[in-house]
């Protein structure tokens, strides 16, 4: 039996589908990814048009088909208007949308990622968008299971790690002897300040971010341990990745 | 394609390629070639090779064109002081159904996407800044579309044009003539309100 689902969700990314639909990748509350067909929208008289522009939030109802979803209704919540008015913003979005597309499995719904979701978005288009991006990487690995180990040794358990040496391959810091063992391994010497504001990433509230003090030092290598531990989970480099890069 | 006889069935394969045609639709009109006269397919065969091998991009705008410049690039009682950046031809002929515009035109063949990995470099934005250099140019009109690729492209272009001094404009957004302000978005109706005019 087809069924209506009436549900929150975020659009993700919106491709061209015949002359005037799209394809739509929504990340939906109760239903988690999923792709749906929108009908029409390409016209002037669409009147889904406004709730499914992407990064928007919004109000859906889905006719679940069974290989397609359709969406029938739709109403805009927040559009998350800054992520439009500005370029980097606006590759931040679409890098974070790009991201969660790639991480997040097909037809698994949790609320609370959900709701973190909805958060990184609003960040993006409030805080400054560097630390909103770089702390939604970090709690979307921590929330999907891919969280660097950054309190004892990522290859040996030793719980006193000594130096701050990062291996994206064996998923965390490295202690003394585990990194003087591994020659040839792609490791990152980091910063203890680094350290800090990745621990305090990991786990200070979302609201707070704009509060810390970040040296340029401690940004590039952030940016380059979380570079590396994204591309070793993804395996693939994304591609608004670098579009964002090049836009620097 | 096992029960057609092998030119017919080439004939469907190569039109089931085309966009927005299945294989039953390619029947449908393999047959119609094959049921019409021979001249009506030569002329088919024939404008498909000519367009082909005729049409290229505008060594000016990039439009696609068969004489280069092409027929606006070479009408000289336009406006040379402006230029209208659009992303597709399809574009260039919407407006000049208008008949309002009487400047030229630059065709991007395509937007940035961030998401699909197309950026700046793969656009013709290179061909409009040696445009600019060598022709006087007052005003850009940027009318790429209201997608979040067309403004990633129109911010792009006002990052780059505005420092040159030369005046960046975007187009207007609203309420579409014949629409409801019920049905009507937030973004579309606050974008209207912002660009409201006298009357």
């Amino acid at each position: 039996m087809p069924e209506i689902l009436k549900t929150n969700a975020i659009v993700l990314r919106a491709r061209s589908y015949s002359e005037a639909d799209q394809l739509l990748t929504l990340y939906t509350e109760k239903a988690g990814k999923l792709t749906a067909i929108v009908k029409g929208v390409k016209k002037p008289k669409s009147k889904l048009r406004g709730g499914v522009q992407v990064f928007s939030h919004t109000n859906v109802d889905l006719f679940l088909g069974k290989n397609l979803a359709t969406v029938t209704q739709a109403e805009t919540i927040n559009t998350f208007a800054p992520l439009r008015e500005d370029l980097f913003r606006m590759g931040c979005g679409a890098y974070l949308a790009e991201l969660l597309d790639s991480l997040i499995p097909e037809g698994e719904s949790d609320t609370e990622l959900f709701s973190l979701v909805l958060m990184g978005f609003y960040l993006l288009s409030v805080e400054e968008p560097w630390l909103a991006t770089k702390v939604m990487e970090i709690r979307l690995l921590r929330e999907l299971g891919y969280q660097p180990q950054m309190e004892s040794c990522a290859n040996c358990g030793q719980i006193k790690v000594a130096g701050y040496y990062f291996s994206s391959e064996l998923g965390g810091l490295l202690c003394d002897q585990c990194f003087r063992d591994k020659p040839g391994m792609a490791i990152v010497k980091i910063s203890g300040e680094t350290c800090v504001i990745l621990k305090q990433l990991m786990s200070m509230e979302l609201t707070k971010i704009n509060r810390l003090r970040i040296s340029a030092n401690a940004k590039k290598e952030l940016a380059e341990i979380l570079d590396l531990h994204i591309i070793n989970c993804l395996g693939k480099k994304l591609k608004s990745k670098e579009f964002l890069d090049n836009l620097a | 394609m096992l029960h057609y006889a092998d030119a017919v069935a080439k004939l469907i394969e190569e039109l089931a390629k085309l966009p927005g045609i299945g294989s039953k639709t390619a029947q449908r009109l393999a047959f119609h070639i094959l049921r019409g006269s021979k001249e009506d397919a030569y002329n088919l065969a024939k404008a498909v090779v000519n367009a082909k091998e005729k049409v290229g991009y505008c060594s000016v705008c990039c439009n696609l064109t068969d004489q280069n410049p092409c027929r606006i690039c070479s009408n000289t009682g336009r406006e040379s002081s402006l230029i209208c950046v659009v992303e597709d031809p399809r574009d260039v002929a919407a407006f000049e159904r208008t008949r309002e515009y009487k400047g030229y035109y630059h065709v991007l063949q395509g937007a940035i996407s961030p998401m699909e990995g197309i950026g700046p470099d793969r656009l013709k934005i290179k061909e409009l800044l040696e445009r600019m250099q060598s022709q006087e140019v007052t005003e850009i009109i940027v009318a790429t579309n209201s997608s979040i690729e067309g403004e990633a492209t129109a911010m792009y272009l006002a990052k780059l044009i505005k420092p040159l001094g030369i005046k960046v404009t975007r187009l207007a957004q609203g309420i579409p003539v014949g629409g409801d302000i019920e049905y009507a978005d937030e973004v579309t109706l606050s974008r209207a309100f912002a660009g409201r005019r006298e009357m």
